[in-house]
Formats: structure tokens, C-alpha cells, sequence
């Protein structure tokens, strides 16, 4: 691609240019020592295309066309000139009730993405009138048990015009068999049902902690809701692969990339392993992916080189054919660990750096914290603050315009090429060392994980990296709480009454019935035929709770306890 | 200087976030003393039970979804009811219009998600040193 005289010259007047401008490049603003990423790539002071001669950069091995192998531009030809990405926003209030105001409202105003979030009992498989969920129902998100609970939250809305996305993951598998069965129960064809699960479990044993059984038990789930919705429902993700969550929790950009690598090749080993063809799963994933502007190049580079690595992944090493099944999909954004409770409206700027970063790195969707998370669950004002910051790029800026406008940056391709090399190098470590499930089993990735976050902390209290606010340009200010959302204890007897119940009307026979028949199929080996599908979306049916389902397999895998750290 | 002092660091209920307790554990770790951390969705009679245990100098709990509402009040109450004077602090996410209640039952600090390491430390120290102070023959 480059001239090899033409570079010779080029070397020739950089090295000129060094020499006439050395004290002045050796000068480094104060108080910085050295420039470096992130995630530990050293940044020069200028890049041209000596660099990516240097690196052996071919465009079209490398970068190819947007919607082309390797996808580095972007899984789709056209990006945002055809469609914009989608803006979302993470709800839930605590009842289903008051969730299916919040709903028709989206829907109403012309909304058609309801993103839900569970409160912790839920989200543990834990049904509102266990102990164990004392002082937790409904406190950071919905409360939904069961599908009598589905029936009122979408009580009005027609499952055919909205996408929805839900966030559970140890009770994945409840979640989709719930979703499916309303869509069944109201006559629809599944092929018309739109959205998404996160079932991710691997990362909720590692960054996240919403886990109940041991891994094992818990990628089983996962592998038969990819079979079950295989063919079925096309238009539904059965799961979301997170780096997001490592990201939130202090880890650079291009380790993120490689625990998110590495747990889809759990994901996709263990399906494969049972005689699922790749084909048919592949196009049903896509990733949740940190898009924090504090590393903004590290980032948006360690993106497109994650693009081009899972497609050779997906080729390689499960000759995976479908071009579909090659094309990382991402939704990008940030849960606000670099928000400050200090002049928190600064917040507002943050917003907008991470929303542009995941728009220059192609993301399909893009959810970012509001400015007053740092105070509590957000308020109405903060969420529309960042849905219009969201509405400014889409429409004002001109930047989803044309395709990957960085692609060609000496620089994002130089730091492209150097990326997708750390990141294998990073994922053929954890490889060696059994693949991400034995990583979590021996605590190898939660280590990891304490390090980064360790040092992620301690850079900035001890002012190493800037943080404006905190550790420079600070102002002699009290911490001013601003009106924050509190959930409502009386919630929680609501929910508890509701669940109760429910017991009393339904046919407990049957439930019982569908409960054994999930333990007995839990009992068997975990091939493709002893899926659990079928006998959750049976349980599901005659209205057996999350915490019914949930307990029904606790007394056969028992829970999982995290190795110390 | 006497033995280390030994804390219990952990999550109570069922919040799972934890790089803010694991980031704590490091930096008492570096600051000398011994940590045990008991890791996530702990119930508060275990957290007491192996608190009495350990016998540990205090308890650490974190928290960043509002549990702790409950389950702080719940841990000081069953260390008290078996005879422990074992001090228990609160990090995480906590509101500061929760913060006197918490303290009138029984919480003795709280610490918020920007708390500085260099002060949780020197506030175990001279918590532990004083009463270490009290106790000693």
C-alpha cells in the first residue's frame, strides 16, 4: 500500500525534523512524564504513514470496506446514514404497575426501545416474600416474579411494536421463556418479537455479582437459550456479552476487549461442543461495550480492532459461514464511574464525550448514566438531559455523516494495529490458563479485576490522573445532595402480597408438576436434547415464580461460592 | 506497635458490586493490617458469626444499592446480642440524609463512594488503637 521510496523519504525528513525540533520535543507539558493510553500503549507525539508501513498496514487485509470482512469500519455498509444509532435509557420502577405507566408513556411518545431494570432480588432469583430479599424489593429497578407480573407490566403495548431489552442474566433463561410466552399467549409469531437478554453470566462471577450457581451450571443456561431462539425468533439477542461491566470497574480498554473475547468463546465452545452449529447462534450475539471518553482513543482503537478480532475468531476457529455470524454488534456506553458528585453539572460534558466515542467506534446503541447518578437512581430531568445530549450528536453535529470517520487516522490505525496485538496477547493468556470459566473458578480474572480497579482509584486520589473536580480545579464546596429518587418502603409488602397471591390462584399442581420436571431435566448431562428451555417456558406458563424456578435448580446445582481475593 | 489489627471486610445482601470493597481491602492491605474479606451475598447472621469468630478488631460492610438500610442496623444488632462490642463501618453508596439513622443504630462511620483510602485507614487505626487502649490489662 505505501511506496517504499516514498516512506524512505518520509523517514528521512521525520528524522530531520526530529533533530532541528529535539529540545522542544523532548519537553513535555507539566506534569505529565509520558503519554500513554490507557491501557498502556505509549502515544507519540506525531504519526504518518511511516507508522503503519512500519506495522505492515494493508488496507484492505486490515481495515476492508464498512460491512465487510474484517468489519473493522463497521458491521454495517451504510452505519448511521441509514439508521441512526439508538438512544437508550435504563428504567424500572419498582412495581409492575407503575412500570407499565412509565411504558405506554415511552411508547406514546413515540419510544419503541423499553430497556428494563430489575431490582436485586429478581435479578438473584429471589421471589419478594423470601427473607432474602428484606430491604431490597424494588429498590434499584423492578420487581417482576412472575408472569402474571409481565401480563400487567405490558398491559396495552403491543409486543410487536416495541424492542425490548432486559437486564437479568442468572435468571436469563426466565426472562426470554417469559417474554416468549406473553408473545404466544397473545396469538404472535415469535419471528416478530424484537429484543434483547443480557445473559451474560460469566461476567456476573467476576464484575458484576449477580450469580446463583457455579459457572458451569450457569453457561448451560445460557447455551440452551441460543439454541431456543436459533431459527425461532430472529429478530431476538439472546445475550449480550458485557466488557462494559469490566470497564466500569477501573479495567483498560483492551483487557476489557479480551474478557469479553474470552467469555464468548466460553459461550461458543460449550455450543459448539454440544453440536449447535455456529451459524445459528452467532447472529443472536452482541456486546455491551465501554465507551468512556477518559481513554477516547484507547477506546474507540480497541473497538475497531475487537471487531476485526471476533470476525477471524468466528471464521477461524469455528468456521462459522454466515456473514452475520462474523459481525460484532456493539452497544456502547458507561455506567458514570468517571462522574463526580463534585460540580456535578460538569457531568453534562462527560455525557457528551462518551456518547460521541461510542458513535465514532459504530456503535449500534449507545446508554450512558445521567449527570446526577452520582446522587442516586436519576431523576426524570437528568435522563432527558441525556437523551437530548444523545438527540444534539445524532442531529446537530453531522458526525454520523459518514462511515468510521476516523478509519485512515494514522494515529487510530497505528493505535488500532497495536491494540488488536495486546488484545490477543491478553486473550491467548487467559486461554492458557484454561479459558474463562477455570480463570473464574480459580480467581484468576477476579485478581485481575482487584488490581485494575485498585490502581484505577488510587491514580486519582493521589492526583496521578487528572480528574477535574476531584483532584484539579476543585472549589471549596459541601457534598449538596440534590432531590434524589427513594423508593417507597411500602413497596415491599406490596410485592410480597402480590406474590402470595398469586400462589392462591393459580394451579399449584401444575406448577409443582413443571418444577420437578426442571429438576429432573437439571439432573441430566448438558447435552443439545436435556435442554432447559422447554421446561422453564412450561413452568413459566402456569405461572411458577422466578424464585420457584430459581430454587427448583438450587436444589440440584446448589449456588456458587466466589473464591476469596 | 502491637498485633495487626484484623478487619472483616464484606457485602451484606445482595448487591454485587464490589470494586469500591476489593480497592478498601488493597489499600488496608498496604497499610498493614489483615483483611479477610468474605466476599458477596452475605447474610448479616454470617457476617456476625464469623466476625465473633475471627475476632476481628471491626467489621467493614459495603454497600451500593440501599440494602444496607436494613441489613447495617441488622449486623450491629446481632454482634450486641451475642456480647460483641466488634465496631461495624459502613462504604459504598450511601445517602447522606440516611446517615444519622444509621449512626443512632449502632453504625459507627460511614464512608461514601469518594472517600479517600488514607482516611478509612487512619480511622480504623485510631478506632482500633483506642479501644485496644481501653481493653488492655
Amino acid at each position: 500500500m505505501f511506496e517504499k521510496a516514498k516512506i524512505d523519504e518520509l523517514k528521512t525528513d521525520i528524522k530531520k525534523w526530529e533533530k532541528e525540533n529535539s529540545a522542544r520535543l523532548r519537553t513535555l507539558r507539566k506534569p505529565v512524564e509520558e503519554f500513554a493510553t490507557e491501557s498502556g500503549i505509549p502515544v507519540k507525539t506525531v504519526y504518518t504513514p511511516a507508522d503503519l508501513s512500519d506495522k505492515g498496514f494493508d488496507y484492505s487485509k486490515d481495515l476492508g470496506l464498512p460491512g465487510q470482512y474484517p468489519f473493522t469500519r463497521g458491521v454495517s455498509p451504510s452505519m448511521y446514514r441509514e439508521k441512526l444509532w439508538h438512544s437508550s435509557i435504563y428504567s424500572g420502577y419498582p412495581t409492575p404497575e407503575e412500570c407499565n405507566d412509565l411504558w405506554k408513556t415511552i411508547v406514546a411518545g413515540g419510544g419503541r426501545e423499553i430497556f428494563i431494570a430489575f431490582d436485586l432480588p429478581t435479578q438473584l432469583g429471589i421471589d419478594p416474600d423470601n427473607k432474602r430479599a428484606e430491604g431490597e424489593v424494588g429498590r434499584v429497578g423492578v420487581s417482576l416474579s412472575s408472569l402474571k407480573d409481565w401480563e400487567i407490566g405490558f398491559d396495552g403495548i403491543d409486543l410487536r411494536k416495541i424492542s425490548l431489552s432486559v437486564n437479568l442474566n442468572a435468571p436469563g433463561i426466565i426472562a426470554i421463556a417469559t417474554h416468549l410466552t406473553l408473545a404466544k399467549q397473545r396469538g404472535l409469531d415469535l419471528a416478530e418479537i424484537e429484543g434483547t437478554c443480557q445473559n451474560d453470566i460469566l461476567k456476573e462471577y467476576t464484575a458484576r455479582g449477580n450469580f446463583i450457581y457455579a459457572p458451569k451450571h450457569g453457561v448451560r443456561l445460557v447455551g440452551d437459550t441460543l439454541a431456543y431462539c436459533a431459527g425461532r425468533s430472529p429478530l431476538y439477542r439472546p445475550i449480550q456479552i458485557c466488557g462494559m461491566h469490566f470497564g466500569d470497574s477501573g479495567v483498560p480498554p483492551v483487557r476489557e476487549v479480551a474478557l469479553a473475547l474470552c467469555d464468548a468463546i466460553a459461550y461458543y465452545d460449550d455450543a459448539t461442543k454440544k453440536g449447535i452449529n455456529i451459524d445459528d447462534i452467532a447472529p443472536g450475539v452482541s456486546f455491551l461495550m465501554c465507551t468512556e471518553y477518559d481513554s477516547f482513543f484507547d477506546q474507540i482503537a480497541a473497538l475497531r480492532a475487537m471487531r476485526k478480532l471476533y470476525a477471524r475468531i468466528l471464521k477461524e476457529r469455528y468456521g462459522a459461514k454466515k456473514p452475520e455470524s462474523l459481525m460484532a454488534h456493539f452497544f456502547g456506553g458507561q455506567g458514570g464511574k468517571t462522574y463526580t458528585r463534585q460540580q456535578y453539572l460538569n457531568n453534562i460534558g462527560r455525557i457528551t464525550l462518551s456518547v460521541l466515542a461510542g458513535a465514532l467506534a459504530g456503535c449500534e446503541r449507545i446508554v450512558v448514566s445521567a449527570y446526577d447518578e452520582q446522587f442516586g437512581i436519576p431523576t426524570k430531568d437528568a435522563m432527558l438531559t441525556t437523551a437530548r445530549i444523545q438527540n444534539i450528536l445524532s442531529y446537530e453535529t453531522g458526525v454520523p455523516d459518514t462511515v468510521d470517520p476516523l478509519g485512515g487516522s494514522y494515529f487510530v490505525e497505528s493505535l488500532t494495529l497495536e491494540s488488536e496485538e495486546k488484545i490477543e496477547k491478553e486473550l491467548d493468556e487467559i486461554m492458557k490458563n484454561g479459558g474463562a470459566i477455570a480463570c473464574i473458578e480459580s480467581g484468576y480474572i477476579q485478581a485481575m479485576l482487584a488490581r485494575d480497579g485498585y490502581k484505577w482509584i488510587k491514580d486519582r486520589q493521589e492526583g496521578k490522573v487528572p480528574w477535574v473536580g476531584v483532584n484539579l480545579f476543585t472549589t471549596e464546596e459541601e457534598d449538596k445532595p440534590l432531590k434524589v429518587y427513594r423508593a417507597n418502603p411500602a413497596t415491599e409488602s406490596q410485592r410480597r402480597e402480590a406474590v402470595r397471591e398469586l400462589r392462591k390462584k393459580r394451579d399449584n399442581q401444575k406448577v409443582n408438576r413443571a418444577l420437578d420436571e426442571i429438576k429432573a431435566t437439571a439432573a441430566l448431562p448438558p447435552t443439545k436434547e436435556n435442554s432447559l428451555m422447554p421446561s422453564v417456558m412450561e413452568a413459566v406458563g402456569v405461572y411458577a415464580t422466578v424464585g420457584e424456578i430459581c430454587d427448583a435448580l438450587r436444589s440440584v446445582w446448589g449456588e456458587w461460592r466466589e473464591p476469596g481475593v | 506497635m502491637g498485633k495487626p489489627i484484623k478487619v472483616l471486610l464484606t457485602k451484606v445482601g445482595l448487591d454485587g458490586h464490589n470494586w469500591g470493597v476489593l480497592a478498601v481491602a488493597s489499600a488496608l492491605r498496604d497499610a498493614g493490617m489483615e483483611v479477610i474479606y468474605l466476599g458477596r451475598h452475605r447474610t448479616p447472621e454470617e457476617v456476625a458469626a464469623v466476625a465473633i469468630q475471627e475476632d476481628v478488631d471491626i467489621v467493614g460492610l459495603s454497600s451500593l444499592a440501599d440494602g444496607h438500610r436494613v441489613l447495617a442496623p441488622r449486623v450491629v444488632s446481632l454482634l450486641r446480642e451475642k456480647g460483641s462490642d466488634i465496631p461495624v463501618i459502613l462504604g459504598g453508596f450511601i445517602q447522606p440524609e440516611d446517615v444519622p439513622e444509621l449512626k443512632s443504630k449502632g453504625v459507627a462511620e460511614i464512608f461514601g463512594i469518594h472517600s479517600k483510602f488514607g482516611n478509612i485507614v487512619a480511622y480504623i487505626r485510631s478506632n482500633v488503637e483506642s479501644r485496644r487502649a481501653q481493653t488492655a490489662p
